[in-house]
């Protein structure tokens, strides 16, 4: 049995992914980890990614609702932010971007599922809770947080939408 | 040249519409599975298919085999956008007759380079008759 590679991933290695997936999908650079939690009040934006395979778990973006909104704008080429549901794709999308990236660093994880995007009104605190790896990231002097939860895999099995995803023969490595 | 859109995400249509029409393509969209197998079923035609891997409703692989088994789709090139990076399960789709896979982030450089390979970059229009 070797290493759970979730042991080996830390903050700094989560936010160079989300640098990467940000320059690369949006053209725009982010900075990060910082050493202060996000957690300002207000509407949040969380998109979700369920990851499963022998190692499950997911991947979460949360971002301010106005931070998302002007991202998003710039994404779509746009002099206004655009709608809420437009948004909340966009930010779904990111997720989807980021967690695909992160893959390979999670021997195991089989397949991720469509974004789930839902409203909170604050930042997730991730502090000292086990099993879960975050990294605070900034867009100017904006604050939003990107983290891997480490999941017992029947919870993922159950969430993952897409089971015939599962049955895609074992490949032979 | 025409270019069809299969993406559950409107950022990803809007992205790629951005894109493939600054190529000098037109582009139209479908929005998941079952609206991508009515535009197969229809009239329409499209050179070039750029289909997500991850849809609510269908895999990008189901896809790929629907479109390969319209004869008017045989000379289409098929490409898979996705955020999967594991390239053994992108073989499954290039076996399935998909022709080459993009990578999410997608964008400009990505995007051309794979056209590229494809043999699209240059003079799109010049592929218009088979």
């Amino acid at each position: 049995m070797g290493i759970d590679p979730f042991l080996l991933l830390r903050p700094d290695i989560l936010a160079q992914v989300a640098k990467t997936t940000f320059q690369g999908a949006m053209n725009i650079a982010v900075e990060g980890p910082l050493a202060l939690p996000a957690e300002q009040e207000g509407l949040w934006i969380s998109s979700t990614i369920f990851i499963s395979g022998e190692w499950a778990g997911l991947l979460r973006l949360d971002m301010p609702e106005g931070l998302a909104g002007e991202l998003t704008a710039a994404w779509l080429g746009l002099t206004t932010v655009p709608d809420r549901s437009a948004v909340r794709d966009a930010m779904g999308e990111l997720a989807n971007t980021l967690a695909g990236i992160l893959k390979p660093s999670l021997p195991g994880a089989r397949s991720v599922s469509v974004p789930r995007v839902c409203d909170t009104l604050k930042a997730l605190t991730i502090k000292g809770k086990r099993d879960i790896i975050g990294a605070t990231l900034s867009f100017g002097n904006r604050l939003f947080q990107a983290s891997l939860w480490k999941c017992p895999p029947e919870f993922c099995i159950k969430v993952v939408p897409k089971p015939e995803l599962n049955k895609v023969p074992a490949l032979s490595r | 040249m025409r270019a069809l859109v299969v993406d559950d995400s409107a950022t990803i249509r809007h992205v790629l519409s951005q894109l493939l029409g600054s190529l000098g393509m037109d582009v139209d969209c479908c929005t998941g599975g079952a609206e991508a197998l009515e535009y197969l079923a229809s009239a329409k035609t499209a050179d070039l298919l750029l289909l997500d891997w991850n849809m609510p409703d269908i895999t990008g692989l189901d896809l790929v085999k629907a479109v390969r088994e319209q004869i008017r789709y045989r000379y289409s090139k098929i490409m898979m956008v996705t955020s999967e990076t594991d390239v053994e399960l992108m073989k499954f789709a290039l076996d399935a007759g998909a022709d080459e896979y993009l990578m999410k982030p997608v964008n400009r450089e990505n995007l051309t380079m794979k056209l590229g390979l494809l043999g699209l970059t240059a003079m799109p229009e010049a592929h218009h008759g088979h």
